[in-house]
């Protein structure tokens, strides 16, 4: 028994997630500045989030992170889950239910198990398993693809939904070390995860039109992963959702 | 003096019946020895004849008048305006329709009377007196010439007159920027050049040398600098311990801006891709509410898809925005053709998405008109389930897309067709490309293909994973397949 599962992408790797009749809205961006702009629209502001039954953060990029916004939600007391580097920030913008993971680590969320699981990127993150009414979603945040992630089939079994980064973000000014995965590695643990359904996100980013090409280097076609995965994971289906798509997952 | 029946015909054609050709004619005839070869060979620059219309009739005409008879005897047709360009006068216009009204030299196009032509004969002796009476002025005024029409959205003689002033960089440029159109388009152009074409460059134009000013300026004038005038302003800025200051500032805005035409569906419709297109390209998206649709009033005298054509080149004059490429989806793909084929030198391409308008034989268009909202969402959804109506997710609602079909309706367009359009797309001498969701039951890709096929050098895609609406189904890939359009 089986029970209904939506996300609708706001933006960047902010999705809001149904599942199990919970609302959890993943690694808040909301604020526009002139350096870290989405590249495309946020298409919920925090004033028009529904009722939240909780937060995921993966990470305390600005573009993961953006707590100075969110700290304007109605309820404060809304149930945050964050890995240790996040746990004090949370908390000084008056978040009082903070959950700290590390990897392997689960907190429930109504009825909904979330698990933190591991992840790798310029600064400590974690990524995200949720569980809950037969239902199971991977949240990759910005992680790089990292052999740890072989691990989840085996401890969670079949995915629904995959939330995958795809630019590749690479960091110029360090010898342009690879912080995200390529469209073609979240292809590669496309076809290790084996998700019915897999969601591209943070491609849109842009670090300005001089930082793009003084700081920042990335990919920012969505297609590059839709076609990488057609080749090595044929048996999921890839969705190009745009900010505001409103995706039922059967 | 009598003519053989042929030759008298030929002489008539070549005169095309004007009163004084003929009489020129046979000015020139008196005492030929052959009539007959005379009056194959006569194109009116005989000597004779040449004498004649000096003495007779430019010599009686006014100098204004003189001026611009030969000044604008280089075009095949003239307006008031064109005229003025010429002539470096004013009062173009009045002039021409004095001298058709008199019945002397001039005949007029159309019932309007703003566009006029000489005969043939008397265009010849035209020009050959202004080579005689101003050599070398010719090709400054076929490059004026070429600068209007291509201005004025007519690249084909903007082109030739391009060619005739001997000025290849335009006329290159100006292929290079109409070709698709023109290439096996039934207009006939060749750029006939001595030496090899040099590639189109790619550089801003509008240069600072290139200012309208005054008589001589604007005969080297050219599209480009009529279209592209460098803008400056001054602005009055307040600064806390300094006071005001005034700046005066140069300002170069070249923003690809794109019009984008919603359909029946509303403006929703193509909202959150215009949204999409602006964030991610950087781009200028202009998103015009049809009068009419979503509650906003529409007057009664606009009442056809052709009449908001005409609305939206206003639109754009109002905006005064340049390379325009005009994006349309279903009704507004049809009025996005209608805008192509007003020949607006802002329009430069038109991108028709699952658009209407043409009747196709064994594709008719389904009417949606009695049907439920769910209906015309089963038959325009390649997966009508996919996007349900979800937490301030925009999209299309069921109850807007009943209230805009009665607004459809006010455009007599119920039948979402005109059978007169398919003919006229091939008068297009536009950029078009025409791209399709697969899935569409309302205007299936076999209607989507003949639309394309009706359309010179048109191109077209087909889109899996979309019907009728790909911009609100699959708006990722359709912004890729845009953009993939300057990567191929």
């Amino acid at each position: 028994m089986t029970t209904d599962l939506h996300v609708t992408r706001i933006g960047h790797s902010c999705h809001l997630i149904e599942i199990a009749g919970q609302r959890l809205l993943t690694d808040p961006w909301f604020t526009v500045t002139p350096t870290y702009d989405p590249g495309e629209p946020v298409s919920l502001s925090v004033e028009q989030l529904p009722e939240l039954d909780g937060v995921i953060i993966t990470h305390e990029h600005y573009d993961h992170c953006d707590l100075d916004a969110l700290a304007g939600y109605r309820d404060p007391g809304v149930p945050v889950a964050v890995p240790q580097t996040v746990a004090a920030p949370a908390r000084e913008h008056g978040f009082t239910d903070v959950r700290v993971l590390a990897p392997w680590q689960h907190t429930g969320i109504g009825d909904v198990t979330v698990t933190a699981a591991p992840g790798k990127h310029g600064v400590p993150e974690i990524t995200y398993v949720l569980q809950g009414g037969g239902r199971t979603i991977y949240f990759g945040g910005d992680t790089l693809a990292i052999p740890e992630l072989g691990e989840l089939p085996g401890r969670f079994g079949h995915f629904d939904l995959a939330l995958l980064p795809t630019n590749g973000l690479c960091i110029r000014p360090v010898n342009g070390q690879q912080v995200v995965m390529n469209a073609t590695e979240a292809a590669e643990l496309t076809a290790v995860l084996r998700p019915d359904v897999a969601i591209p996100h943070h491609y849109a980013f842009t670090s300005g039109w001089l930082g793009d090409r003084l700081i920042t280097r990335s990919d920012p076609d969505p297609r590059h992963f839709a076609a990488a995965a057609r080749r090595l994971a044929p048996a999921t289906t890839v969705l190009l959702n745009p900010p505001g798509g409103r995706v039922s997952i059967p | 003096m009598e003519l053989p029946e042929p030759a008298l015909a030929m002489l008539n054609e070549r005169t095309e019946g004007w009163v004084a050709g003929l009489r020129l004619a046979a000015l020139s005839l008196a005492g030929h020895p052959d009539p007959e070869q005379f009056a194959a060979e006569f194109s009116g620059v005989e000597r004779t004849v040449a004498e004649y219309l000096l003495a007779e009739v430019l010599v009686r005409q006014p100098e204004s008048v003189r001026r611009l008879l030969l000044r604008t005897s280089i075009l095949e047709r003239v307006n008031g305006e064109l005229a003025d360009l010429l002539t470096g006068d004013e009062g173009g216009e009045g002039t021409l329709q004095d001298l058709e009204q008199a019945g002397a030299f001039v005949a007029s196009l159309g019932l309007d009377r703003s566009w006029f032509r000489y005969p043939q004969m008397f265009a010849s002796l035209l020009r050959l007196q202004l080579r005689r009476a101003a050599p070398g002025e010719a090709a400054g005024l076929h490059g004026a010439a070429s600068g209007w029409f291509a201005a004025h959205g007519h690249p084909v003689e903007a082109i030739r007159h391009a060619q005739a002033a001997g000025d290849w960089e335009l006329a290159a440029r100006l292929l290079a920027d109409h070709w698709p159109g023109l290439h096996l388009d039934g207009q006939g152009i060749a750029i006939r050049c001595p030496v090899t074409l040099p590639a189109p460059r790619l550089e801003p134009i509008g240069s600072p040398q290139s200012e309208i000013t005054g008589d001589s300026a604007t005969m080297t004038t050219t599209a480009s600098a009529i279209r592209w005038a460098p803008a400056t302003a001054t602005y009055g800025l307040e600064l806390p311990g300094v006071g005001r200051v005034d700046v005066t500032v140069g300002d170069r805005d070249r923003v690809q801006p794109f019009l984008l035409l919603h359909g029946g569906a509303g403006p929703a419709s193509v909202a959150g891709f215009g949204d999409l297109l602006a964030a991610r390209k950087h781009a200028r998206v202009i998103m015009p509410n049809h009068p009419g649709f979503d509650g906003a009033p529409r007057p009664a005298a606009l009442a056809s898809v052709a009449g908001l054509a005409r609305l939206y080149a206003a639109l754009l004059d109002r905006l005064d925005v340049w390379d325009v490429t005009v994006i349309g989806n279903s009704i507004g793909g049809w009025i996005a053709a209608e805008l192509a084929l007003l020949n607006s030198p802002r329009v430069s391409g038109a991108i028709l998405i699952n658009a209407v308008g043409i009747e196709v034989d064994g594709h008719p268009v389904t009417d949606i008109s009695g049907l439920s909202p769910q209906e015309v969402m089963a038959l325009s959804f390649h997966d009508p389930g996919r996007f349900a109506p979800g937490p301030g997710t925009p999209g299309p609602a069921p109850d807007m897309v009943k209230a805009n079909a009665a607004a459809l309706a006010g455009y007599g367009s119920r039948s979402m067709t005109d059978p007169a359009l398919l003919g006229r797309l091939g008068e297009l001498d536009l950029p078009v490309h025409v791209i399709w969701g697969e899935a569409d039951r309302i205007a299936t890709p076999g209607y989507g293909r003949a639309y394309a096929t009706a359309i010179p050098m048109a191109s077209f895609t087909l889109m899996p994973g979309a019907g009728h609406l790909p911009q609100v189904e699959a708006p990722e890939e359709l912004l890729g397949l845009i953009w993939d359009l300057g990567q191929a």
